[in-house]
């Protein structure tokens, strides 16, 4: 039995264990190739608008331009975002109760809005030694309609755990400023950071105001703008969702050739307002 | 004319305000205009990559030159690709120098194909007054020697940016929207040799 398969019937024995039990129906007509393409959950726009079940979403878009009819309303949307392979959020029967919030309210989550992390791990040139540090970046959006990312959390810088890399910061050193990190950079892990971590930004534009303001915050971009710290590649990028009442997860990429593939959820809890605003305070690594 | 109605559109759904100038926070454009304008952009990178191949022009800056034109002349934007077997470690180059090396290949032909162009989400104002979306794609690599076998494979799956530049065009004593598609940033999500 072959990967693809064993996922499958996974996912058929989960559909009597508590999660929605008509996800099966999703494998009549299975074109293997072509469904694990519709299915995967390609980047986190994505991920955003399956959860949201909107309905200009790529999903519901193809099985309506292939005129193939797709039944499965939000519940059914929402158990395909979760790492089904994980076998211990399968024994979580509370995740029933988030999916019946989510569904039944209905809640959405916004790229635009606040409340929201891109967790990567930075690997630099720190000093002519190949080094790396823990970034958090979150969306900051303006009333004038446009948006960005901002550096909202940097962690210890620390030997790099991967080989040497042969990347060559001095390729990329850009004449003109950046003035801001594109909302579409997560799409390319972030590659931009090499223009931000440069000697001739303006951290205003890059780092929110509460990180300039702390002394971890000073103290790296000092290191940026005297030319100490250049970025080279990032790598470990996780999203982490905090704007969905009483509930914090987190979601991942998962490579593999299967309908449950992409970015998905593969850690989640149930938590107070209280422990939610220290969570996401521990989230920014202050 | 369809990207004009769909934009005035946007405009309209998302809430312009009372002057009717100020442009939506996101635009969400017509699958098969974004199909179109790709369709036609990724056949002349087709293109100019097979030429720096084969060599077969005097001047190749030029057709750097060309090609460069997709990313609207702007250097600023990179090629990543990930060395199979560590996926922790990516290649990282400027876009003009990529071209550059393709000239440098010991090869004599390729074919490309891309293929499976998905965009997803919106595409969202930024603070310049342009817009970007995300694609993904997979491309298909296969360069062959003189005699026509076949020396190296590979696909690659890449997510990248696409910015969108909306300007208005005073046509016939009226102002339009139109707007222009650009490569961004390309990004990598698998290698497979």
């Amino acid at each position: 039995m072959n990967k693809t398969h064993k996922i499958i019937l996974l996912l058929i024995i989960v559909c009597g264990s508590g999660f929605n039990r008509s996800y099966a129906q999703y494998f009549t007509n299975l074109n293997k190739t072509e469904d694990i393409f519709n299915y995967e959950v390609k980047v986190i726009d994505e991920f955003i608008e399956r959860f949201n079940d909107d309905p200009n979403s790529f999903i519901r878009k193809t099985y309506k331009s292939q005129k193939k009819p797709f039944t499965a309303g939000r519940e059914r949307l929402l158990t395909s975002l979760f790492n089904l392979a994980n076998a211990n959020m399968l024994k979580d029967t509370s995740l029933n109760d988030f999916i019946r919030q989510v569904a039944g309210k209905p809640e959405l989550i916004h790229f635009t809005d606040g409340h929201w992390y891109a967790n990567i791990v930075a690997v630099i040139n720190y000093d002519n030694k190949e080094m790396e540090v823990p970034v958090v970046l979150d969306i900051m959006s303006s009333k004038e309609g446009w948006s960005k990312w901002m550096i909202a959390g940097v962690g210890e810088i620390a030997p790099a755990s991967a080989g040497k890399s042969n990347i060559n910061y001095k390729e990329f050193e850009a004449k003109k400023a950046p003035t801001y990190i594109s909302t579409s950079a997560y799409s390319t892990d972030f590659v931009e950071l090499h223009y931000v971590f440069a000697t001739n930004i303006d951290p205003k534009n890059f780092f929110e105001a509460s990180l300039l303001n702390s002394e971890q915050g000073k103290n790296f971009v000092s290191l940026v703008k005297n030319g100490k710290i250049h970025f080279l590649y990032a790598r470990n990028m996780t999203f982490s969702f905090f704007q969905v009442n009483n509930w914090i997860f987190n979601v991942e990429h998962f490579k593999r050739q299967s309908l449950n593939s992409g970015w998905l959820i593969n850690d989640i809890r149930k938590v107070s307002a209280t422990e939610k605003v220290r969570l996401e305070n521990k989230q920014l690594l202050r | 004319m369809k990207l004009k109605l769909l934009v005035f559109f946007c405009l309209f759904a998302l809430g312009a305000s009372a002057q009717q100038e100020a442009k939506p926070a996101a635009l969400t454009l017509d699958k098969a205009f974004v199909d179109k304008i790709l369709n036609k952009k990724f056949n002349l990178l087709k293109e100019y990559i097979s030429i720096l191949v084969k060599k077969d022009r005097d001047n190749l800056e030029n057709v750097v030159n060309e090609a460069m034109k997709l990313w609207n002349n702007d250097n600023k934007f990179l090629v990543t690709i990930k060395n199979k077997g560590s996926a922790a470690k990516p290649i990282i180059k400027p876009v003009r120098p990529y071209f550059s090396t393709m000239g440098k290949l010991p090869y004599k032909n390729v074919d490309i194909t891309y293929r499976n162009y998905v965009y997803v989400g919106n595409i969202i104002k930024q603070p310049d007054g342009t817009y970007k979306g995300v694609v993904t794609f997979q491309q298909e690599f296969v360069a062959f020697d003189a005699e026509g076998n076949p020396q190296y494979h590979d696909i690659i799956d890449r997510t990248f940016e696409i910015i969108v530049v909306v300007t208005d065009v005073i046509k016939d004593g009226q102002t339009k929207e139109t707007a222009e598609i650009f490569f961004g940033n390309m990004g990598v999500t698998d290698t497979r040799i």
